[in-house]
């Protein structure tokens, strides 16, 4: 483009004007030769000819002299400038320009532009810490409903629990209060006394029952039970469940048959109490609500799991029950029958413990039928022969003529055992504290001492390790309402739960004296 | 005793701190309040690196997450650089990783710092330390600082020096 001179001439002048420049000429070793135009007093003021370039404008520095380079809107110290270098034959020229004002107006607009994107990314932030807490919100929501339906279910539960209290234990308490003042009234016949007493007898260990049951399932819900797996022999366990069950069907004329399948190995590690305390509730049941025919129990092996099936002749459960019976405290709509409705209720959170489960099978017509699944791991043959299992006794008499101390402080456990240990034959030392028992046993020595736990001034675990620190050898049975896991067994011969059945104390005694 | 001086550019996303940090670096000053760059702004300071005064000449390059070519005309000549990133903004991590890239393809292997800035906003951080594990740079090369009070800067820019001195590369002058 060729400008008329005037307009050349002017636009040179308004170039100068503004923009200032300055020319410093270099020689091919980068020294400064000349230094020509405006501002030399400020950029440039200290600088002698014939020093290098990037000492003197150091943001020179890596730069080579030897191409055009443009360095638009550079901040010195002194000033905002656009930075040029000309190559020539004979060495470059650097010219700076002022651009303090463009670099101002620039400034001014990108500022704005900077802080409203800013902004706009601090909103997005905000939207999106606001979408999460929502989220959260939802979360938070879905799960107090889901507790709330927890709760709710607790107190239908609780509900269930009130009025099976009030109906399952007022009844047979009523029945021992009043069947208790017959017994007591003077007036009463040998013939009343005798009903009164059986009919005591039986409303005792209903209640008994009930308290248990309630018991196992405080305990299973406090996580208070602890699986303890170990090898079993599983034909042990169904013949030791056979013995106790099969004289229960008896008494009702009911049969009992059990079966164990050839698949299912001989021994098998799982949780041997866990499974005989399932099958115990559900023979029970199935006994209970079954008026004809039999019971069974068949044991197979399916899939690394013992598959237990107990199949009654009963009633069944009304398929509109059978969902709810898994509950705690549901009885469906059967009342005919006392009961807790804890019994499927506890063997289901049982099985759970193993990792197993319960299931009602819905085909079948004929009666009750519950299948029971539970993981379990082939043990192979042990290398230790299993303890076999004692016998039970048939008849509760004594075995010999020996002298048993009863230690405890419950009068009436000491009257009742007093009582049946001298039916038998048996002489009878009592003591009703722990320091009375040591002191009995060693003046004494009798053959056996039934030691409750729990007593007065010495307790029976201290008593007994005192009395074994003595030297006394013979059989000493403990008496305990709680788990046997919740105390020192090392000293004992055996121990017998609470409430105590008087035919199994007699063949634990029988056992150890015999 | 050795005097050398080294061009430095700083390099990342806008309103991440990289003024802050030179301030900070070259002045032990800092200011709350953000002031935009334009173009370029050139300061120095002089190191010690064991036996080896090392005059930096820092340009503070105007934020960008891309580079423009009035962006490769300041970086010419550069010894090194340090990315700058703001912790609080997972983007400008981003930004930094893509800006490392391009110098990479343009000016090869030179030597360079990662400086997530910000650090005394940490519980505010989108950047995790998890998300250095999948970034090209390597992790002692990476540094959590923070202009506002000074936190690892000097160590951050005298790793960058070392790295300049080991790899002696072109624009080191003595």
């Amino acid at each position: 483009m060729t400008l008329p001179g005037l307009v050349a001439e002017y636009l040179r002048d308004r170039l100068f004007e503004r923009r200032l420049p300055l020319c410093v000429t270099l020689d091919k070793e980068n020294r400064i030769i000349s230094i020509d135009g405006s501002r030399r007093e400020s950029l440039l003021a200290d600088t002698q000819l014939g020093a290098k370039i990037d000492e003197a404008l150091p943001v020179l520095v890596g730069h080579p002299m030897t191409e055009t380079v443009e360095l638009p809107l550079v901040g010195l110290a002194d000033g905002v400038f656009d930075i040029h270098v000309l190559p020539n034959p004979s060495g470059a020229f650097v010219v700076l320009l002022d651009s303090g004002l463009e670099h101002e107006l620039l400034q001014r607009s990108q500022q704005t532009t900077n802080e409203v994107r800013l902004l706009h990314a601090n909103q997005s932030k905000l939207i999106r810490r606001m979408r999460e807490m929502i989220g959260e919100l939802v979360e938070a929501r879905s799960e107090l409903d889901h507790r709330r339906r927890e709760a709710e279910k607790h107190a239908v539960q609780q509900t269930r629990f009130i009025a099976m209290m009030s109906h399952e234990f007022r009844t047979p308490l009523a029945s021992i209060i009043n069947y208790a003042d017959l017994a007591l009234d003077s007036t009463a016949d040998s013939a009343t006394i005798t009903r009164s007493n059986e009919a005591i007898s039986r409303a005792s260990r209903h209640l008994s029952t009930l308290v248990e049951a309630v018991l196992d399932d405080a305990k299973i819900e406090a996580g208070q039970v602890k699986v303890s797996i170990s090898p079993f022999a599983v034909t042990e366990l169904i013949e030791d469940l056979t013995m106790i069950m099969a004289p229960l069907a008896a008494e009702k004329s009911l049969g009992f048959s059990a079966m164990v399948s050839d698949a299912v190995p001989s021994y098998i590690e799982t949780d041997a109490t866990v499974i005989r305390q399932i099958l115990i509730n559900l023979l029970g049941n199935a006994i209970k609500f079954t008026d004809a025919g039999a019971i069974t129990l068949n044991v197979d092996w399916r899939n690394d799991a013992i598959h237990l099936v107990v199949t009654d002749t009963g009633p069944g459960i009304p398929v509109a029950d059978r969902e709810r019976m898994l509950e705690a405290f549901e009885r469906g709509q059967r009342r005919d029958r006392e009961g807790a409705g804890l019994g499927l209720s506890i063997c289901a959170k049982l099985a759970n413990l193993l990792e197993g489960k319960v299931e009602i099978d819905s085909g079948y017509q004929g009666g009750c039928r519950i299948i029971v699944n539970l993981p379990a791991t082939d043990a192979g043959e042990p290398n230790t022969p299993s303890p076999v299992l004692p016998q039970p006794s048939s008849a509760d008499t004594a075995k010999a003529s020996a002298v048993i101390l009863l230690c405890d402080d419950d009068e009436d456990m000491l009257a009742l055992a007093e009582y049946y240990l001298h039916q038998v034959g048996y002489a009878l030392l009592l003591a009703r504290d722990g320091l009375e028992a040591v002191e009995k046993a060693l003046a004494y020595d009798p053959d056996l001492i039934l030691m409750d736990i729990n007593t007065p001034r010495l307790n029976g675990v201290d008593a007994t390790n005192r009395l074994r620190q003595s030297g006394f050898t013979k059989p000493i049975i403990a008496l305990t309402a709680s788990d046997a896991r919740y105390f020192d067994q090392a000293a004992f011969s055996d121990y017998l739960r609470k409430p105590i059945q008087m035919p199994r104390l007699m063949q634990e005694i029988n056992k150890q004296l015999g | 005793m050795t005097r050398l001086t080294a061009k430095i550019c700083v390099l990342g996303e806008f309103a991440v701190g990289k003024t802050s940090t030179v301030a900070r670096f070259v002045h032990n000053v800092f200011s709350d309040k953000y002031l935009t760059t334009i173009g370029v702004k050139i300061d120095t300071k002089t190191v010690m690196i064991d036996d080896v005064e090392l005059k930096l000449v820092v340009w503070d390059v105007a934020g960008t997450d891309k580079l423009k070519t009035v962006d490769i005309a300041y970086l010419k000549g550069a010894s090194g650089y340090l990315l700058v990133c703001d912790g609080t903004r997972g983007d400008t991590f981003n930004a930094a990783l893509s800006l490392f890239d391009q110098a990479n393809a343009k000016f090869g292997d030179v030597p360079h710092v990662l400086l997530v800035n910000k650090h005394d906003l940490s519980t505010s951080w989108e950047v995790k330390s998890a998300d250095f594990d999948g970034a090209p740079i390597a992790g002692n090369r990476i540094f959590k600082t923070s202009a506002k009070n000074g936190d690892r800067i000097e160590e951050a820019v005298h790793a960058l020096a070392r790295q300049i001195l080991a790899n002696e590369v072109g624009g080191v002058s003595s």
